[in-house]
């Protein structure tokens, strides 16, 4: 949570500062009085200005210098200014410093009147929230009207009185379990407990019932208060990085989304893959939701931007593994993309540019609560490397292009409820040529994605206290791999139109006890059509070497699919032991649907024949924390999940159109110690297990419409650790690492082997550090261990193309060599009236190592050795926000 | 020439990544080795007989080729299997293996189900169970029928055998189009191999015969351009030595389409070295000839030069030459 903080600084022309760490210098100071100066006056009274909303909406800081007039007796006479940085900042500063007291002036020994000049920061600064708030309404609970004038007080002391409509509202509440007492007239005293997080607001509703006027005393009823606060259901494991942290990483050019790649949990992808994998899980197993709204990937092709624009984002989580039955279809990670709420007056936004793309956003308040945002970024690097060299790099070096475009319209319709409409539009492309005087040699490959959502969000908290969230979606994904090796043809485009509908409703029953419920489902349509070799592209657990080319024998399919799906859920978060421990059940009950075009290959003329099966998974999942003392919690997590077939594997010539649905199951324990505040370190243990996953059919002559069969299953144990320190006091930082060991085998009894995104360690420190006078400096350090590879025993000629194949050894029984890279952000901020202006300089990989990322072979397989990522990089890039 | 790692890294992506280099030389001969097999006939019905003939060459020119063993090998491969035949079929003790014998050219005959293990046709399938799959057809709607060969020094290869099967699944027009139309592949033929220089000046390189010459006499270290053609063939399906037109079934549209053979040249020497390893023409392209670069070794002495021609339907044929490097 971002925390204004002003600071401020007191400046004497001739005199110098009482606060001189911070102090700035100004030219225009006053000229010194004509007699001897023999004491300044010294600041005994600092009143903090209010920071402007719209300011810190839009992420602005400012200096404000004033011109204070002080009397003789250490008053404020007058306040004006001098230097000014808008109207709401100088206003906040002028009425703040009229109220200062300071110790007066002496001239020649005697108290003076005297004028100086004084510097009013207004900083923002990003600190890891310590207390709570408190808000509510307090009813009536027969009539539910609301009750005025009852006193709301916290054991802490603090206390509010509620208003003509029943409202009230106390902050800085120290975080942890309070009682809170209701006192007022016509109302016996009564107390509840409630729990309170730092840095979140709770939200109640007391409903109470009123002495009635003739009762006798004694004779009063029983009161009951019905508390229902919108809790957040407890993730066991989740690690969330606000925007503003994320912003800094080195290595991530200011993308958001980017530092996901930095969390524990999840494996250093390969160079240009943008593959996130989480777990050990394969990358299409883990999802991604925008506040709600399902997107198929976070990354564009090849990793190096998000699909949605950083300044849209307010933070982003991860969930590895164990998350809670608001969310299904995926047996992998979970990342949930937090966009920022769009709040305060005037149109602000920002334009940045490096060396792979630009990109704006704009966004403000353009009706009386309508607020509307408009992001996009477009890439540029294919047409800007042409400038710089006559070679023809596309040919052997791909060059991704890219754009991405977000806009949505929020209308806050009244106090607790919002309505936005969004929309999101991402696309990809890229070419890959390599030419050869051998036409058998030559490949040809064009991959483009792009999908599009709009989103409907309705959010409302209601008089009873519980939030309802409703967000219909509806999207298009589009996925085309165009290929040809030498004369083998490769084509495989998949089109899918989905439609989805998540609405929770959500409520504390009671002090100890939230339920949430809620239906999530999905309607998925997709129209693939495939060409080419049954190898291409390669699946997890084919003996298969870096750059080898697929078999020649091609066939085609073309067919559709439907999933759906419609979920109901339900989450209790009970709160026992003084809230101590809390119990997570949940449930959710998943009736998936689906129907293939075709049950066999098409034979001549004769009608295809479809298929429909049903099937309904129940995933119980459970989640519970202990916190026997304060700083230090144990927590365990299981849950059951499952996910559909892709689409292009129901294909009856390359798949199995009854290909049963994919499941999992989550385990993990761990522990949670240190304040968040100031370090905190966690570490969990895990395990995931999965089976009915889609594998070769192991056969050498399979049955028809059987190429994949669902007999896969796979294990993946581990432990990650985070050591965090949270932007504070200028400096944020973590240390995360994972240990864990991802296997797969073809049927359940099948020897095991290591899956090809198994990394057994991988670790990431990072540490950015506000320097001061708009320097931010930050560096990264990654280590992780390679995949796992099938080495190459021999070879034999094919005489047929004159070329040498090769023989295999066991698969996935060698490594790719470790990866280890060292990163380095420079940033500088300039103000610029009410602008700023970030430049920045993003080395990676700063010692230059040649770190290998595949391995390839000579022609005849005689030889090994490795590609090798990226050299020093620099990237230089400016954002300016206003 | 291109890599196998040029190839990989733009699979890598990703902006500059740095891609190793090789020090092999395929063309280079200087040990025994096979360089092709020529199937006789290029393509052949299930039940019909075939030859198959060896290339086998050493630094020497023609190597002994007594020791080269071959076998049919009925196995079939997995469906993720990008090699061409499966591994088994190396495994000497495999009982998928039908030996031919040993010897430099072997014969034998098409099994009678080689288009149901390795065609379009389904074995029949089991009581209650769908059919197996087929075999998918190559670019050029082929199937082909794997023989292991194991030469000197346990060195293996794989040859094939083009089979003659009837299409299946399709309609009856399509299949009546196809049985009629379909000419059965031809091996390719070098029609000439020339010296090409500065001038654009052509000298005939002779290819080796009992009693003749050396091919071409040049100079130590010096470049030449060299220049293989084959027979020009008409743009209708006919037998022809050269890059024939075919008949194949588009599995897209499942109907009859036309395709032209491309044609592949290989080089191999005992001495100097080639600009590229392999070059040729697509099936686009109707120049029937194809030019590389040769480089002389510094010293003075013989040298044995062998160009391969493959065309796309599994055709093999090619030229030796004996060239002397003068000082």
């Amino acid at each position: 949570m971002k925390r204004r903080l002003a600071s401020c600084l007191i400046l004497l022309g001739v005199l110098g500062s009482t606060r001189a760490a911070v102090a700035r210098p100004v030219d225009d100071a006053p000229t010194p009085p004509a007699h001897k100066l023999t004491r300044a006056p010294r600041l005994l009274h600092f009143v903090e200005a209010p920071y402007p909303e719209g300011e810190k909406a839009a992420g602005r800081a400012a200096t404000v210098v004033l011109e204070l007039a002080i009397d003789a007796a250490g008053a404020v006479e007058q306040a004006r200014v001098t230097g000014s940085a808008g109207p709401a900042f100088d206003a906040a500063a002028e009425q703040a410093a009229r109220q200062f007291v300071f110790e007066p002036a002496e001239i020649d020994g005697k108290p003076a009147a005297i004028r100086i000049l004084y510097r009013y920061e207004f900083v923002l600064r990003a600190e890891v929230p310590t207390t709570a708030e408190l808000t509510g309404q307090v009813r009536d609970a027969r009539t539910k009207r609301p009750l005025a004038a009852v006193r709301v007080s916290v054991d802490s002391g603090a206390a509010a009185t509620t208003d003509a409509e029943g409202r009230f509202r106390i902050d800085t509440i120290a975080a942890g379990v309070h009682t809170v007492t209701l006192s007022g007239s016509r109302l016996t005293e009564v107390q509840t407990s409630e729990s309170l997080e730092a840095g979140r607001r709770t939200t109640v509703t007391y409903d109470v019932e009123l002495q009635t006027e003739d009762a006798p005393a004694g004779e009063k009823d029983d009161l009951e208060i019905v508390v229902t606060p919108p809790a957040v259901a407890k993730q066991v494991v989740s690690t969330q990085v606000s925007a503003d942290e994320a912003r800094r990483v080195p290595g991530t050019q200011g993308d958001v989304l980017k530092v996901v790649e930095n969390l524990p949990g999840v494996a250093r992808p390969s160079i240009g893959s943008g593959q996130l994998v989480v777990w050990g899980a394969a990358p299409q197993d883990t999802r991604v939701v925008l506040d709600g709204v399902p997107l198929p990937s976070l990354y564009h092709q090849g990793g190096f931007r998000s699909v949605v624009h950083s300044d849209m984002v307010e933070s982003v989580e991860l969930f590895p593994g164990g998350w809670g039955p608001e969310c299904g279809r995926g047996i992998g990670g979970l990342v949930g993309v937090h966009l920022r709420p769009l709040q305060g007056d005037g149109i602000h936004g920002s334009a940045s540019a490096d060396l792979l793309d630009a990109s704006a956003d704009v966004r403000g308040r353009v009706a009386d609560r309508v607020h509307v945002e408009v992001a996009g970024r477009e890439s540029y690097l294919d047409s800007l490397l042409p400038l710089f060299t006559s070679r023809n790099i596309g040919e052997y070096v791909p060059i991704p292009r890219y754009y991405d475009a977000q806009a949505r319209v929020v209308l806050d319709a009244a106090p607790g409820e919002t309505f936005e409409l969004g929309g999101l539009v991402s696309g990809d492309s890229v070419d890959d040529d390599v030419p050869s005087d051998d036409p058998t040699n030559v490949q040809l490959q064009t991959h483009s994605t792009s999908f599009e959502r709009v989103w409907l969000r309705w959010r409302k908290q209601t008089e009873d206290g519980a939030e309802i969230l409703v967000v219909p979606s509806f999207g298009r994904d589009r996925d085309s791999l165009v290929d040809q090796f030498g004369e083998v043809p490769t084509a495989l485009a998949v089109d899918s139109t989905l439609s989805s509908v998540r609405a929770s409703w959500r409520r504390q029953m009671a002090s100890w006890v939230t339920l949430a419920v809620g239906v999530d489902g999905q309607l998925t349509s997709s129209h693939f059509v495939r060409t080419g070799s049954n190898t291409a592209p390669p699946r997890s657990g084919d003996d298969y070497v870096f750059g080898q080319p697929p078999t020649d024998q091609i066939a085609h399919d073309d067919g559709r699919t439907i999933s759906a799906s419609a979920a109901p859920y339900a989450v209790a978060d009970f709160a026992l032991a003084d809230g101590k421990v809390h119990l997570v059940p949940g449930l959710r009950i998943e009736p998936y649907l689906q129907t293939a075009s075709r049950t066999a290959p098409p034979v001549g003329t004769t009608p295809p024949v479809g298929l429909f099966e049903e099937s309904t998974e129940v995933e119980p999942r459970l989640a519970g924390r202990w916190s026997p003392v304060r700083g230090l919690t144990w927590k365990v997590g299981w849950g059951l999940y499952h996910q559909p077939p892709a689409p292009a594997d129901l294909s009856s010539v390359f798949g199995n159109p009854t290909l049963g649905i994919e499941s999992a199951q989550h385990l993990l324990w761990g522990v949670e110690a240190g304040s968040p505040d100031v370090v905190s370190f966690e570490a969990t243990a895990f395990e995931t297990t999965s089976r009915n996953l889609a594998v070769r059919n192991p056969s050498p002559s399979p049955l028809v419409a059987q190429a994949l069969v669902d007999t896969g299953i796979g294990r993946t144990r581990g432990i990650q650790v985070l050591l965090r320190k949270q932007l504070a006091k200028r400096f944020f930082g973590w240390l995360s690492y994972t240990l864990s060991r991802s296997e797969r085998a073809s049927a359940p009894g099948a020897p095991y082997y290591l899956y090809d995104f198994d990394q057994t360690h991988v670790l990431s420190a990072l540490a950015s550090y506000e320097l001061g006078a708009g320097f931010v400096v930050g560096s990264r350090f990654r280590y992780a261990s390679g995949y796992p590879r099938t080495p190459v025993t021999g070879a034999y000629f094919d005489v047929q193309t004159g070329t040498y194949e090769p023989f295999f050894g066991a698969l996935n029984s060698t490594r790719i060599p470790p990866f280890v890279q060292l990163d380095v952000r420079v940033a500088k901020t300039f103000a610029i009236g009410r602008t700023s202006l970030e430049t920045y300089l993003d080395v990676q990989n700063v010692t230059d190592r040649a770190n290998p990322e595949e391995i390839v072979y000579s022609l005849d397989y005689s030889q090994r050795r490795y590609i090798t990522g990226l050299p020093i990089l620099p990237v230089a890039g400016a954002r300016l926000a206003w | 020439m291109v890599s196998r790692a040029a190839r990989g890294v733009a699979l890598v992506g990703a902006l500059a990544s740095c891609t190793p280099t090789f020090s092999d030389d395929t063309s280079s001969v200087s040990g025994p080795r096979l360089l092709a097999v020529q199937a006789t006939p290029a393509e052949a019905a299930p039940g019909s007989a075939f030859t198959m003939t060896a290339l086998y060459v050493g630094p020497s020119g023609a190597a002994d080729p007594s020791a080269i063993d071959w076998a049919i090998c009925l196995l079939q491969k997995p469906l993720g299997d990008p090699d061409p035949i499966s591994p088994a079929c190396f495994v000497d003790s495999s009982s998928g293996l039908t030996p031919l014998g040993a010897g430099g050219s072997v014969s034998g005959t098409v099994p009678a189900n080689a288009c149901e293990l390795f065609g379009p046709e389904s074995p029949p399938p089991q009581p209650g169970q769908p059919a197996a799959r087929p075999t998918d057809p190559d670019a050029t709607g082929g199937f082909y029928l794997p023989v292991s060969v194991k030469s000197e020094g346990d060195q293996r290869s794989a040859a094939l055998e083009r089979i003659a099967c009837q299409p299946s699944g399709v309609t009856q027009a399509v299949f009546d189009a196809f049985s009629t139309g379909y000419v059965l592949n031809e091996n390719p033929a070098v029609a000439s191999l020339v010296s090409v220089d500065g001038d654009g000046g052509t000298g005939a390189v002779t290819p080796d015969a009992p009693d003749a010459g050396p091919g071409l006499t040049v100079s130590a270290g010096e470049h030449y351009l060299l220049r293989v053609g084959w027979p020009t063939c008409p743009a209708t399906p006919a037998a022809c030595s050269g890059a024939e037109t075919y008949l194949y079934i588009d599995p897209t549209s499942e109907q009859i389409a036309t395709g032209r053979e491309s044609v592949v040249a290989s080089w191999y020497a005992t001495g100097g070295t080639f600009d590229l390893d392999r070059v040729g023409r697509d099936g686009s392209d109707t120049t029937t000839t194809v030019d590389n670069g040769w480089t002389a070794p510094a010293s003075p002495g013989p040298v044995h030069l062998w160009v391969v021609l493959r065309d796309a339907r599994g055709g093999v044929g090619w030229g030796s030459y004996s060239i002397v490097v003068g000082p």
